[in-house]
C-alpha cells in the first residue's frame, strides 16, 4: 500500500507518515490504516479483532465519559477516593473511578479517536504505538509548552498517594492536570503539540512594493504641510471681459449722447399705448384717477420717462390724481415725478392731487384700502384730512369717491413683478365687473411684460391698457406728438441695445469657438 | 441751479463714481456706499410709516374718536405693544401673537388673490383662447388667432408640466416621473427658454435707461460746470 | 407643548378674511374690514421694529469694536441723519426729497446700471459652454428682443418687428402665464398650509 488513511479526517496519507498532513491527527501505519476506514459508528465501536475498543488510559474498557450513561459507572470506590460525584450533567473522569468501570460495550460512544490494536488491548499494557507517540510527545521538539508546568515538589497528600498507588497509570505532567494519571489524553492531533516552527518577522516585500510604500510615505507627509497658495492673478481673463465690456457700452451712450444730434424714429405703433391713449381720450373732464406708484427709486428713470407722456396727456384732460402707494418710497417718488420739471402741467398738492402715501400689508393694505378707502387712508402723508377736510367737504381729487370702482381710472405705476401680480388680483374682480366703469391701465418697467401681458391679453380683461419700458412711452410720445421724450435717450437707448446684441451674439461665439478651435489644434498636434 | 442743486448734483456724482468703481473690483468704498444706502433707505422706510401710520392711524381715532372708535382703537395699540417686545429676545415670545395675526390675515388675502385675480381668470382665458365669439371681437384675422391659441394653450400646459415635480416611487423601479409628464415637460422647456430671454433682454432694458440715466445726469452736471465757467 | 393660541389666532382670521371673498354678509364684510386696517397697522409697527432692529444690531457692531465697523458707522449716520432732517420737514418737503434725489436715487440707479454690464457679461459666458438648444433658443430670444426694443439706428429690418411683437404676445405669454398659473397655486397651497396649521411661521420656537 502506498498510503495510509487517516483514523480522524479519512484522508490518504503517505505510508511512513506518522502523523496526518491535513490534520496532524496520528497515523497507525499497521496494516489497518491502509483500509480506508469508510466510518461507520459500529466500526468504530469495535476493533479489529470484534472487540470494543478500549480507551488508551483505561484498558480495563472504562466507559467513554462521551457516554451520559457511562457516568453511573463510577461507584462509590470513587467516592472513598475523596472524589464526590459530579453533577449528573458534569463529565467525571477522574482516574480513580476507572478501576470499577465495567466497560459496557453497548454505551460505548461510537465515536473513538483510537484505532484498536489488532492484537487486542486490553491487557493495560500501553500500546506501542502510543508509546511512540508519548516518546515523541515528550521530545522537546514537540511540545508546545516550552517550559513544562513545574510539578509542586511538595510531599503528596495522602489522597494523591493513594491515587497513584491505584492508578500506576503514566502521571500528567504538564497542564491543568499535572500529578494525576491515567488522564486521557486529548485526540492525538490536538496533543501532538509541538514546538511552533520560527518565522521571520520580516516580511517579504519586493522592490516594486517597496517603491509604491514610499511613495504612499510621502503622500501622506505632504498631506499634513501645509502648502502656500497658488498667487491669483489681479488681473484674469473675466476682468478683462468685464472691463471690455463697461468701456464699450460706457463710450457708446456716451458718444450717443454727446453727438447724436436728431432723434432717430419712434416706434410706429404699440397696441398697449394705443389703448391707452383712446382710454384716456375717453375720459370725462376733472376725472378722478387713482394712481399706485410702486416702483423702486433706482428704475426712477425709466418710470418717469416712460409715464411723462402718458401723464402729460391726462394732465390735459384735467384729470384729478389721488396718489397712493404700498411701498414706502412711493409717496416721495410720487412727490419727485410730479415736482420734477419734466412734465408740462405744475400740479398743486390738495387741488390737483393729493398723496395719500404708504399703505403697509402689500395685498392686505391694498384689500383694505379698495374696500374701506376712508377707513385705510384717512389723511394724506402731509397729514391733511382727505375725506373729510376744515371744509367739511372732500378735497377735489376724491369728491364723489366712497370705494374703488369710483375711480374713472386706475393706472398703475410699476417696477416688480409681485407688486404688479398682487395689484391686478385685487383689482381683478373690480374691473371685470361689467358694471363698473373704471379701467385699469399699467405703465411698467421693460422686465415686467411678459409677466403682465397674460393678463393684458385675456377675456375678461383685467388690465386694459398697457405702456411697457421705454419703447411703451416713445410709442404714446409719438401718438400724442411733441417732444414727450428726451430725443437722447431714444438714441442712447438704441445705441446700447444695438451694442448689447452685437457683444452677446459676437462674444459668445468668440468665447466658444476659440477654445474649440484650439482644442482641435491641439489635438492634432498630439496626433502627428 | 442752487447752491443745494449745485452740492446735490456733485455728490450725486461722487456717489455714482464710488458705485462704479465695483468694476474695477470690490473694494471698502463700495461697501461703505451700500451701508450709507440702506440707512438713508430705512430712514426714509420709518420717516414715512411714523407720518403714514402712526400718528394717523393709531393714535388720531384714539384722541378724536368717539365712543367706539376709540375703544376699537386700542386693539391695534395694544397689538402693536405686543410686537414691540420682538426687539428683545428675551420677551420676543411675546410677539407671537400679532404676528400670527399678521401672518393669518396676509395668508388669507393671498389665497383669495390667487384664487379670484389669476388661477380662475387665467384659466378661463386659456379656456376662450378657442372661443371663436370672443376672439372675433379683437381680431379680424380669427384663423391666425385660433392658431396662435392653440400655440398659447400648448405652451401654458407643458410650462405646466414642466414645473411638475411630484413623482411615484416603485420598490423595482428607481424615482421618476411620469413618462407623459417628463415629455410635456420637454416641450414646456422651449417655452420657458422664450420666456425667460424675453425677461432677459427686457431687465437689461431696464438696466441700461438707469445707465443711461447716470450717463445723462453727469453729462448735465458737466456741462452745466463749462457754462458757469464760460 | 406649542402654544395653541397662535394657530387659533392666525386661523380665525385668516378664515374671517378668506370667507370675505366669497360671501357678501354685512356683518363679515365689516369685521373683515376692521381685521384688514388692523394688519396694516401692525405690518407698519413690524417695518418700525424691524428699523430698530437694524440700529441695534449695527451700533452692537461698532461697541464691539467690529471689523466691518466704519460700514456699520456709515449706515448709522444715514440712519440718523435722515430720520432726523426728514421726520423734522416731513417726507414730502424740498429738503427731504433733496436728500433722496441726490443721495438715495443716485446710488440705487447706479446699482441698477452696473447690472445692465453684468448682465451682458452673462450673456457673453452664457455660450461658453457647449450650448444646447435651449440655450440658443434663450440666447435667440433675447437678441431678436434687444435689437427691436431700440430704434436701430432707423434701420427696418423686415419682419423682425412683427416677430418680437410676436414672440411677446404668444410663446412668451404661454409660458409666463404657465408659470403665472404655478405661482399661484403655490401661493394656495402655502396659505392653506398656513391657515390649516400645518406650517407656523409666526416665531413659535
Amino acid at each position: 500500500m502506498d498510503e495510509i488513511y487517516c483514523p480522524l479526517c479519512g484522508k490518504p496519507n503517505p505510508v511512513g507518515n506518522k502523523f496526518c498532513e491535513y490534520c496532524l491527527g496520528f497515523l497507525d501505519n499497521q496494516e489497518n490504516n491502509s483500509i480506508d476506514p469508510g466510518f461507520t459508528k459500529e466500526e468504530e465501536t469495535r476493533d479489529s479483532g470484534g472487540e470494543p475498543m478500549a480507551d488508551e488510559q483505561h484498558p480495563e474498557g472504562s466507559g467513554d465519559i462521551r457516554d451520559p450513561d457511562s457516568r453511573d459507572q463510577f461507584t462509590e470506590e470513587d467516592k472513598g477516593l475523596g472524589l464526590e460525584l459530579p453533577a449528573a450533567d458534569s463529565y467525571d473522569w477522574m482516574p480513580g473511578s476507572s478501576s470499577n468501570v465495567e466497560s459496557d460495550q453497548d454505551d460505548i460512544s461510537p465515536i473513538s479517536p483510537f484505532v484498536g490494536d489488532s492484537e487486542g488491548d486490553d491487557s493495560g499494557e500501553i500500546p506501542s504505538w502510543l508509546n511512540d507517540a508519548l516518546e515523541d510527545e515528550s521530545s522537546p521538539e514537540t511540545l508546545e509548552f516550552e517550559e513544562p508546568i513545574e510539578v509542586s515538589e511538595q510531599p503528596l497528600l495522602e489522597e494523591e498517594q493513594e491515587i497513584k498507588q491505584k492508578s500506576p497509570g503514566k502521571l500528567e505532567s504538564a497542564g491543568p492536570l499535572a500529578g494525576l494519571s491515567g488522564v486521557l489524553s486529548a485526540e492525538p492531533g490536538v496533543a501532538r503539540i509541538r514546538k511552533p516552527g520560527a518565522y521571520s518577522t520580516k516580511i517579504r516585500v519586493s522592490e516594486n512594493q517597496q517603491e509604491h510604500v514610499k511613495l504612499l510615505q510621502s503622500l501622506l507627509e505632504d498631506e499634513g504641510q501645509p502648502k502656500p497658495l497658488p498667487r491669483k492673478s489681479p488681473i484674469s481673463q473675466q476682468h478683462v471681459l468685464r472691463w471690455g465690456i463697461a468701456i464699450v457700452l460706457l463710450l457708446a451712450i456716451f458718444w450717443s449722447v454727446l453727438f447724436s444730434e436728431d432723434q432717430l424714429a419712434l416706434p410706429v405703433y404699440d397696441e398697449g399705448s394705443a389703448e391707452v391713449n383712446r382710454l384716456i381720450n375717453q375720459l370725462p373732464d376733472n376725472a378722478r384717477i387713482l394712481v399706485g406708484i410702486d416702483y423702486e427709486p433706482g428704475l426712477a428713470d425709466e418710470i418717469d420717462t416712460t409715464a411723462v407722456p402718458v401723464f402729460n396727456h391726462l394732465m390735459s384732460q384735467g384729470g384729478l390724481l389721488t396718489l397712493i402707494s404700498t411701498s414706502p418710497n412711493g409717496p416721495i417718488l410720487a412727490e419727485r415725478f410730479l415736482h420734477s420739471g419734466r412734465l408740462e402741467y405744475e400740479y398743486i398738492n390738495g387741488l390737483d392731487y393729493t398723496n395719500l402715501g404708504y399703505i403697509p400689508g402689500g395685498a392686505a393694505g391694498l384689500i383694505s384700502f379698495i374696500e374701506n378707502p376712508q377707513g385705510t387712508t384717512p389723511f394724506s402723508i402731509d397729514g391733511f384730512s382727505v375725506w373729510d377736510s376744515e371744509s367739511g367737504e372732500p378735497l377735489p381729487p376724491v369728491v364723489g369717491i366712497n370705494q374703488i370702482n369710483d375711480y374713472d381710472m386706475i393706472i398703475l405705476l410699476v417696477d416688480d413683478p409681485d407688486l404688479a401680480r398682487i395689484w391686478i388680483e385685487q383689482l381683478s374682480p373690480i374691473i371685470t365687473d361689467p358694471l363698473t366703469l373704471s379701467s385699469l391701465v399699467l405703465v411698467t418697467s421693460a422686465q415686467l411684460e411678459p409677466v403682465v401681458r397674460p393678463y393684458y391679453e385675456s377675456i375678461p380683461q383685467p388690465v386694459n391698457g398697457l405702456v411697457v419700458g421705454l419703447r411703451g412711452g416713445a410709442a404714446y410720445s409719438r401718438l400724442i406728438g411733441g417732444d414727450q421724450l428726451p430725443g437722447k435717450f431714444w438714441n442712447a437707448f438704441g445705441m446700447g441695445t444695438f451694442i448689447a446684441a452685437l457683444i452677446i451674439l459676437v462674444g459668445g461665439l468668440a468665447y466658444y469657438v476659440v477654445p474649440e478651435l484650439s482644442r482641435t489644434v491641439r489635438g492634432q498636434e498630439k496626433v502627428n | 441751479m442752487s447752491w443745494a442743486d449745485w452740492i446735490g448734483a456733485l455728490l450725486g456724482f461722487v456717489l455714482t463714481l464710488l458705485v462704479f468703481s465695483y468694476l474695477i473690483g470690490d473694494n471698502q468704498l463700495f461697501r461703505m456706499i451700500l451701508h450709507l444706502f440702506i440707512g438713508v433707505s430705512a430712514g426714509f422706510a420709518a420717516t414715512v410709516v411714523i407720518y403714514n401710520i402712526i400718528f394717523p392711524r393709531m393714535f388720531a381715532p384714539l384722541i378724536y374718536g368717539q365712543g367706539s372708535e376709540q375703544i376699537l382703537a386700542l386693539v391695534p395699540i395694544i397689538l402693536a405693544g405686543l410686537l414691540i417686545t420682538k426687539i428683545s429676545p428675551r420677551f420676543a415670545f411675546i410677539g407671537n401673537f400679532p404676528m400670527a395675526y399678521i401672518v393669518g390675515v396676509s395668508a388669507a388675502a393671498a389665497i383669495g388673490g390667487a384664487v379670484m385675480g389669476t388661477l380662475i381668470p387665467q384659466t378661463l382665458a386659456s379656456m376662450n383662447l378657442l372661443d371663436v365669439q370672443a376672439s372675433q371681437a379683437f381680431d379680424a384675422d380669427l384663423g391666425l388667432r385660433l392658431v396662435n391659441g392653440i400655440i398659447i394653450l400648448i405652451g401654458t400646459i407643458t410650462t405646466l408640466a414642466y414645473f411638475q415635480f411630484s413623482t411615484f416611487s416603485n420598490i423595482t423601479e428607481k424615482t421618476q416621473l411620469q413618462t407623459w409628464i417628463e415629455a410635456l415637460g420637454q416641450v414646456g422647456q422651449v417655452f420657458v427658454a422664450i420666456t425667460f430671454g424675453f425677461l432677459f433682454a427686457g431687465v437689461f432694458s431696464a438696466a441700461l435707461t438707469a445707465l443711461i440715466g447716470r450717463v445723462l445726469f453727469s453729462v448735465e452736471l458737466f456741462q452745466s460746470i463749462i457754462e458757469l465757467f464760460l | 407643548m406649542r402654544n395653541p393660541l397662535y394657530p387659533a389666532v392666525a386661523i380665525g382670521v385668516g378664515i374671517v378674511v378668506l370667507l370675505g371673498y366669497f360671501l357678501q354678509i354685512d356683518l363679515l364684510v365689516n369685521v373683515r374690514i376692521m381685521f384688514l386696517e388692523w394688519a396694516t397697522i401692525l405690518v407698519g409697527i413690524a417695518l418700525l421694529v424691524g428699523v430698530v432692529n437694524l440700529l441695534i444690531v449695527h451700533w452692537n457692531k461698532i461697541t464691539s469694536e467690529h471689523p466691518n465697523r466704519y460700514n456699520s458707522m456709515a449706515l448709522l449716520g444715514g440712519l440718523i441723519f435722515t430720520l432726523l432732517v426728514v421726520g423734522y420737514f416731513g417726507p414730502t418737503d424740498e429738503v427731504s426729497v433733496w436728500i433722496f434725489n441726490y443721495i438715495q436715487i443716485p446710488i440705487e440707479a447706479s446699482l441698477m446700471a452696473l447690472l445692465a454690464i453684468v448682465l451682458i457679461y452673462a450673456g457673453v459666458r452664457l455660450l461658453r459652454r457647449k450650448p444646447n438648444l435651449l440655450t440658443i433658443i434663450f440666447i435667440g430670444t433675447a437678441v431678436v428682443i434687444l435689437l427691436m426694443s431700440g430704434p436701430l439706428f432707423g434701420i427696418d429690418i423686415p419682419g423682425l418687428a412683427e416677430l418680437r411683437i410676436w414672440i411677446g404676445k404668444v410663446p412668451a405669454v404661454a409660458g409666463a402665464r404657465g408659470i403665472l398659473l404655478g405661482i399661484s397655486l403655490g401661493v394656495i397651497a402655502a396659505g392653506l398650509r398656513i391657515l390649516m396649521g400645518s406650517d407656523r411661521p409666526y416665531g413659535e420656537n
